[in-house]
């Protein structure tokens, strides 16, 4: 991981460590520890040179990841994002750093050749296993309703699962009506080089 | 030495030529949705004005069309600079906070070859100034208001071609 910029390293370094704490969380199943732990474990470490950027985007609640022409991956966050909406943050970017790697070890044809769908489902589940971890109230993107969240402590534990899946579909419905869906099907083999 | 004189000629005369094409034009084209989405790479590096809806949610921040086109769409990551005039910052903190969906006027430079935001945009618009804004909304996907069109209904063009 390099600084990229508006962010020294050893500021992410430090911002990384409740993530990393939330993802071994007790109260996460193994499999949800294992996500969570292949989100943080993307970034890498300090000066590793493994083609991670990480830096501080404009004012906003916004984050992105991006795969760029070189096969180097810089993640962006939102200077706006703090607490512990910041650190579910970081793991949801981590989770697509991740995807991205996987992608780039497997190549073209891999089965880690993933439309936008199936990478915001499995990085919103990441944010919500981290919520769940650090035992947030709620947790939904910033400015969405109770229909979008991922996570609330208030949901019985029979129904936190189908809660957790229901309120990730419904973010992907959003994200569909703010993008296309033409271009949430879109794999990393036909964004990326193209 | 003459020789050597006019070649410096003609290599300043090219670097100031080369210049001002690379250099963003101070006032901007005015171009509509659809003619951007036409032919995105023949705005590369120009500076434009387009009516547009703006786009943006938890890594989305896109350019949509008023009116869906005949020529279908094209994807647009959307930039706000820091450096925004003073009217143009009022304007954007009145947007729904977090999401939504906001008609306006932007003007900025319009950029090629990304990619930009999550890697699926070829294009950005880097917007410094923003007029005019018609219309803002934050509607669930079940509640969208009439004033943003979609294009990917199979009736959509028929609906509307105003860009």
């Amino acid at each position: 991981m390099q600084a990229g910029p508006r962010r020294p390293a050893f500021l992410f370094v430090r911002t990384l460590l409740p993530t990393n704490e939330a993802a071994g969380s007790p109260m996460l199943s193994e499999d949800q520890q294992s996500a969570a732990q292949a989100a943080v474990d993307a970034y890498g470490s300090e000066n590793d040179s493994n083609g991670v950027t990480v830096g501080l985007g404009g004012k906003g609640y916004g984050a992105t990841t991006l795969l760029k022409n070189d096969d180097t991956i810089s993640v962006t966050f939102g200077s706006s994002i703090k607490g512990d909406f910041l650190t579910t943050t970081i793991g949801h970017e981590g989770a697509h750093v991740d995807q991205a790697q996987t992608w780039l070890r497997g190549g073209e044809t891999s089965v880690g050749d993933l439309n936008h769908y199936a990478r915001e489902q499995g990085a919103w589940a990441v944010e919500s296993s981290l919520a769940q971890a650090l035992g947030m109230k709620s947790l939904a993107p910033h400015g969405g309703g109770r229909d979008l969240q991922v996570w609330n402590r208030g949901w019985a534990a029979a129904e936190i699962e189908t809660l957790r899946a229901k309120g990730i579909q419904n973010i992907l419905n959003y994200m569909r009506d703010h993008s296309s869906d033409a271009d949430m099907r879109k794999t990393f083999s036909e964004e990326h080089h193209q | 030495m003459k020789p050597l004189f006019i070649s410096s000629i003609i290599l300043l005369t090219n670097c100031a030529v080369a210049g001002a094409a690379n250099k963003p034009q101070n006032v901007a084209q005015d171009v509509t949705y659809c003619e951007l989405a036409k032919s995105p790479s023949a705005f590369s590096g120009k500076r434009i004005r387009v009516r547009a809806i703006y786009s943006y949610m938890f890594e989305v921040s896109r350019l949509k069309p008023p009116a869906c086109c005949a020529e279908g769409d094209v994807a647009v990551w959307v930039d706000f600079s820091e450096e925004m005039d003073g009217n143009s910052k009022r304007l954007f903190h009145k947007f729904p906070k977090g999401m939504g969906f906001v008609l306006a006027t932007f003007e900025g430079v319009f950029q090629s070859g990304g990619p930009f935001g999550d890697g699926g945009y070829r294009f950005k618009l880097a917007v410094d100034k923003i007029e005019a804004v018609e219309n803002k909304a934050n509607p669930s996907p079940a509640h969208r208001p009439a004033w943003i069109p979609n294009c990917e209904a199979p009736s959509a063009v028929s609906r509307g071609n105003k860009g």
